[in-house]
């Protein structure tokens, strides 16, 4: 593109220095001046032609909102008009100019003066004529009076004598009959053509005559009636080279006269090819402005169009964007700048990136120990609205907290009455924290007891202020911990107390076996009645007391557990083929999945003897008692459930069941579910019981849930 | 300023006939200026063949004043015989052309005729006029130049010399009528031959 336009122009200028050479010099290149014009008006339309698409180029850049299309517009606008309106000034003023000038070359006193002295000449040439007519008429009066055998003698005198250069009689057919002459150098007279010749025969005839190689001359015919008997007449020419002075004095004014009438006639002409010349000229240099003024403009924005672009591309995110480096100018230098601020850019982006990495990093390291913390974690905000949470929260309130993010713990406790306690608690650690800032006091270790589902649960909580205003607070399950501590004491006080009371027992016993079987004969027989009645309640009650203190003591050892890879369903059957009870319907749902875990059979089957027991225990006065025992799998846990149709346990038992000597039986000693619970914990499980809802908010029966992790073959186990 | 708008309105629109002008071929004929040959005809004598012709000639009022004003107009006489070919172009076996020129002395008021270089004058415009309508005797070519028998087409123009007219008319020639002046193309089959 720029090629083309930088040949059309150089094509332009070429014309035009041709064209304006035409326009000058009148007479060399008028042939050409028509070509020329044509070439350059070709050139004009092939340039239009190249604006043409420039502009449409542009229009449709600029359509598609390509970047710098509007600054090239707005540049080539201000070239445009530079070249533009310079131009049309020089045009106007120029073709005005021309035009004015040209009609003044003409004007009324040269010309009159030019027909002056054209008729000057003519006037002189008419006297000059006039004189020969005179000499004519005189010449052929005397001739007339002659026979014409005389009339070459005579006509040679008479020439001679009136200073005529020739002298000829001609026929009225033209045909020579005598010739004098004074001119030696031509051999025969010029004659006079046959209209002249007919004009002569009636009466003289007089003209002045250019004749070709000789110069202007003054013809005079003048008839002759030759007196003689044919009466034929003749013709007598006279012909009189004007003086050469006058006759180049009058032919220069004829001259230019003539050039002038030329010049006056064709002036019209002369304005137009100039104005012809001149506005091909302006649109030409228009036209070539135009066109470099796109180049230019073009030229000029392309650096700030790859500028732009690379604020877009920066804009958008891309860094990497390097731009070609652009020559050594302020362009240059704004490129040069624009490139390293990129990677300027690029490199703080980068380190910000990595920064948030590490960020994302250590709160996903926090976030990680968090949720696998046991403890607890929540944190109000410094209005004392929750905040945050991790799933331990969850676990140990059993509450899902997700919906009352941005509660404060009034809400809360509104909502999920049970956690009241904890919530409570909590707005008063923190408050109390609120009101004394700035004292470094030790975090004050509260133990709050809710109600679950699953009983009594024991919380201890810790809380500490927030840097920022907020409130955290960390809080541990304790109810496992403080039963174990029960179980311990319990264990140890069973131990104790079996030891210590077992160990008189014996002795007890015998002695009172002892004393019966010496007394029994000594006696009397209502005497020995009575002491063979006391004895025996002596050795009952011991018997009792000892069975009782083995089951303490039995309690209180607790051997470890031996696990082995165990199927509880094979275990159950096993079970409940000793429990052939007529009165009671016994329904087995079991798993046909694979139901093996580890454990201890001899446990296990404890475990499951004890809640049988229980249940059996409890339908014992129902009608249509069914005891239902059922397994699933559910999420890698093994669920044994044990269901009774019974009463189900009473409410103010339900927080201490697991207790030891919990029991609402007359002869339990309260240890069955202690023993299933403790078993249960040993094998990594958990248990849950439950009254199930009958009508009118009594018991419809009772059901205790196990859970115990399923047994996972992996190479570790498998050794 | 509105009269050298004008002006320039004037130009523009010279410029856009002439710009016209150069698109579509100009068929026009004048419509003062007539020129038109009404017969021509071979004839042999000797060995040489001369060529006869009328031609019509008519002045527009306008030419006639710058005949007047002293420009010489110079007519051309083209002469053409030419052999037809069926598949080429036709053979040109002989061309002819001959230069008339018409011009006014004014210091002696006669019109002045020259053809082949020789001189007429005449006291009026018309006797010139006659004079120039009269192609007579022309030697075209000679009669070895042709075969016998062989068809032949001859053709005849006269046409004013552009060429010789002062520049600036050559060029507004190319936008008025008054100085376009040409014959049609003559043609005929001479059977001078046969």
């Amino acid at each position: 593109m720029k090629y083309i336009v930088y040949i059309s122009a150089l094509l332009g200028a070429v014309l035009l220095y041709l064209l304006s050479n035409a326009s000058a010099n009148t007479a060399a290149s008028g042939e050409y001046y028509t070509l020329l014009v044509t070439l350059n008006i070709a050139l004009a339309v092939l340039l239009l032609v190249l604006i043409g698409y420039q502009l449409f180029s542009l229009y449709r850049n600029i359509r598609e909102r390509v970047i710098g299309s509007r600054f090239t517009l707005r540049l080539l606008g201000s070239f445009a008009l530079m070249a533009i309106i310079p131009g049309l000034i020089v045009y106007m003023v120029s073709v005005n100019f021309l035009t004015r000038s040209i009609e003044s070359w003409f004007n009324v006193k040269v010309e009159s003066a030019l027909e002056g002295g054209l008729n000057l000449g003519r006037t002189a040439l008419d006297i000059m004529l006039a004189d020969v007519k005179e000499k004519g008429e005189g010449m052929a009066a005397s001739l007339a009076f002659q026979p014409a055998t005389s009339h070459y003698t005579l006509l040679n005198d008479l020439r001679e004598k009136s200073g005529i250069q020739d002298a000829t009689l001609l026929t009225p057919q033209g045909r020579i009959l005598s010739v004098s002459s004074s001119d030696s150098s031509s051999f025969l007279p010029e004659l006079p053509s046959v209209t002249q010749l007919r004009q002569a025969r009636q009466r003289i005839y007089g003209n002045i005559e250019p004749i070709a190689g000789k110069g202007l001359f003054l013809r005079v015919l003048v008839p002759i009636s030759v007196q003689d008997i044919a009466g034929e007449t003749r013709i007598l020419q006279l012909l009189q080279p004007v003086p050469k002075s006058l006759a180049t004095t009058a032919e220069a004014v004829q001259d230019v006269y003539q050039d002038y009438q030329q010049l006056s006639y064709s002036r019209t002409a002369l304005r137009e090819v100039f104005a012809l010349t001149l506005t091909l000229v302006m649109m030409l240099a228009m036209f070539t402005a135009i066109a470099i003024a796109f180049v230019l403009s073009r030229r000029l924005s392309a650096p700030l169009t790859v500028l732009a672009e690379g604020t877009r591309a920066l804009a958008s995110g891309d860094y990497n964007i390097i731009l070609p480096a652009h020559g050594k100018d302020e362009l240059g230098v704004l490129v040069q700048s624009f490139n390293s601020m990129t990677q300027q850019l690029g490199d703080a982006r980068k380190a910000a990136d990595r920064n948030r990495a590490r960020v994302e990093a250590a709160r996903g390291y926090l976030e990680t120990i968090l949720a696998h913390l046991s403890s607890g974690v929540l944190a109000l905000n410094e209005r004392g609205e929750l905040r945050t949470f991790n799933e331990a929260t969850v676990n140990i309130l059993g509450v899902s907290l997700e919906g009352y993010v941005g509660f404060t713990p009034d809400m809360i406790i509104a909502k999920q009455a049970q956690l009241a306690n904890f919530f409570q608690a909590i707005a008063l650690n923190s408050q109390q924290d609120a009101g004394q800032k700035n004292a470094q006091k030790e975090d004050a270790q509260t133990q709050i007891e809710i109600a679950t589902a699953q009983g009594k649960q024991i919380i201890t909580l810790r809380g500490t202020r927030l840097p920022d205003g907020g409130y955290v607070a960390v809080f541990d399950d304790a109810t496992a911990m403080v039963q174990a501590q029960r179980d311990a004491a319990w264990g140890e006080v069973a131990r104790r107390l079996a030891h210590e009371i077992k160990n008189p027992l014996t002795p007890i016993q015998l002695s009172a076996e002892r004393m019966a079987h010496k007394l029994h004969d000594k006696l009397h027989d209502d005497d020995a009645k009575m002491l063979k009645r006391s004895t025996e309640t002596i050795v009952n009650q011991v018997d009792a007391l000892k069975k009782m203190v083995n089951e303490f003591s039995e309690y209180a050892r607790s051997p470890a557990p031996h696990l082995d890879k165990l199927d509880l369903n094979m275990l159950i059957r096993e079970v409940m083929s000793l429990y052939d009870l007529p009165k009671i319907k016994m329904e087995q749902h079991l798993t046909t999945q694979a139901c093996t875990i580890k454990g201890d059979s001899t446990m296990l089957r404890q475990v499951l003897h004890n809640l049988l027991q229980n249940a059996q225990d409890a339908l014992a006065d129902k009608e249509s008692p069914v005891i239902s025992v059922g397994t699933e799998n559910v999420n890698g846990m093994l669920v044994l459930t044990i269901q009774d149709n019974g009463g189900g346990f009473a409410a103010g038992m339900m927080p201490h069941i697991f207790e030891p000597y919990m029991t609402s039986k007359p002869h339990g000693t309260g240890l069955g579910l202690a023993i299933v619970k403790k078993i249960v914990e040993e094998h990594k499980g958990t248990i849950r019981v439950e009254n199930i809802g009958g009508n009118d908010g009594v018991a419809a029966g009772a059901g205790v849930t196990i859970s115990i992790p399923l047994f996972i073959e992996t190479a570790e186990n498998s050794i | 300023m509105t009269a050298f708008s004008m002006h320039f309105c004037k130009k523009i629109k010279h410029l856009f006939f002439a710009l016209s002008l150069l698109l579509f071929v100009d068929t026009a004929q004048a419509a003062g200026n007539s020129l038109q040959i009404r017969s021509a005809n071979l004839i042999t004598y000797e060995d040489e063949v001369l060529l006869n012709a009328d031609v019509e000639i008519n002045f527009s009022p306008e030419m006639e004043k710058a005949i007047l004003k002293g420009f010489t107009l110079n007519f051309l006489i083209e002469f053409q015989l030419l052999s037809p070919r069926q598949y080429w172009f036709d053979d040109e076996v002989a061309t002819t052309v001959q230069q008339v020129s018409l011009s006014y002395h004014a210091l002696s008021r006669q019109y002045i005729v020259i053809r082949n270089e020789q001189q007429r004058t005449y006291a009026s415009l018309d006797a010139a006029i006659e004079d120039l309508s009269i192609i007579q005797d022309l030697k075209v070519f000679e009669k070895s130049d042709v075969e016998k028998g062989e068809p032949y087409t001859a053709i005849l123009m006269m046409r004013l010399d552009h060429k010789k007219l002062p520049k600036t008319l050559q060029v507004d020639g190319m936008g008025s009528n008054d100085w376009k002046m040409s014959s049609q193309r003559f043609e005929w089959s001479p059977n001078i031959f046969k």
